[in-house]
């Protein structure tokens, strides 16, 4: 993965609201009572292996902020007891997981800030692809963009027009993402 | 750099009809299509043929049944998908 600093520093603010967005939690990693490998905390959203510990027992309800809401979406349509108690069984692996991909990735953006490019293994590229995918997705969500012709209209939109700079973003942070798929495949 | 799915969990895992659940995967018009069926390669260990045949199925048709088995394996899917941000439900085979 190779960046300017420009670019650096942009990425490292996207991820900023990514985190605010995702409440800031640091990942579990650094809780001492888990005893896994430092690579399976990294594949915590991908498996289920301490599913169990996470659970709550406590409802938990949808995020009101809808591009959290996309990132945690309804499991089951139409049947609300039955999403909710999805979302306590999975909410908090799924967070834990968003954050330990937000952490991953800004320590290999530090590493690229400093060198102009970092190595990827294939788990920290997945984690790259999941964060870059979730960037796109809140910023998807912030200019509007809920169909085809919604994105047709925004390629359209004048340069004084405020959502101008963030649909900029959106479509550059697809190219990267499109970029690293390529290097991967 | 390996292009071989790391996570591959249940590799027979496929839509058959005694399966009674499916999950399934519904269109956006913001994941990437190529990052879609990476998803799918990655997910489920589907070959790439088959994987793109489902991302244009979800996108063609708006949707598409990725998989199927017990409740409990569909759930964990759903899980895995959100997962990697794509906008992924649950329900009974019809």
């Amino acid at each position: 993965m190779q960046l300017r600093d420009d670019e650096v520093l942009v990425i490292s603010h996207l991820l900023a609201e990514l985190d605010g967005l995702l409440g800031g939690g640091e990942p579990t990693d650094s809780a001492p009572a888990e005893d896994s490998a430092p690579a399976e905390d990294l594949a915590d959203a991908d498996g289920d292996v301490i599913a169990g510990l996470n659970w709550s027992t406590d409802p938990i309800t949808a995020p009101s902020d809808p591009a959290l809401r996309r990132l945690l979406p309804d499991a089951y349509p139409g049947d609300a007891e039955a999403t909710e108690e999805f979302r306590r069984y999975t909410d908090a692996t799924l967070r834990d997981g968003m954050n330990a991909d937000l952490h991953a990735v800004r320590g290999s953006l530090v590493e690229i800030g400093e060198n102009g490019h970092a190595s990827l293994d294939d788990e920290l590229a997945q984690a790259w692809l999941r964060v870059l995918n979730r960037v796109r997705l809140v910023l998807a969500v912030r200019l509007g963009i809920e169909n085809a012709s919604d994105h047709e209209s925004l390629a359209g939109i004048d340069a004084d027009d405020p959502r101008t700079g963030p649909f900029l973003l959106f479509e550059w942070v697809g190219y990267l993402l499109s970029d690293l798929l390529n290097a991967l495949n | 750099m390996s292009t071989a799915p790391a996570e591959v969990e249940r590799p027979e895992a496929d839509v058959r009809p005694d399966h009674p659940w499916v999950t399934i995967v519904w269109d956006d018009p913001v994941n990437l299509m190529e990052y879609v069926t990476h998803v799918f390669q990655k997910l489920f260990g589907y070959p790439k043929a088959k994987a793109e045949k489902l991302m244009l199925q979800v996108h063609h048709e708006g949707r598409a049944a990725v998989s199927s088995g017990t409740r409990e394996q569909m759930e964990n899917d759903v899980q895995r998908l959100h997962a990697h941000g794509l906008w992924a439900t649950l329900q009974k085979d019809d």
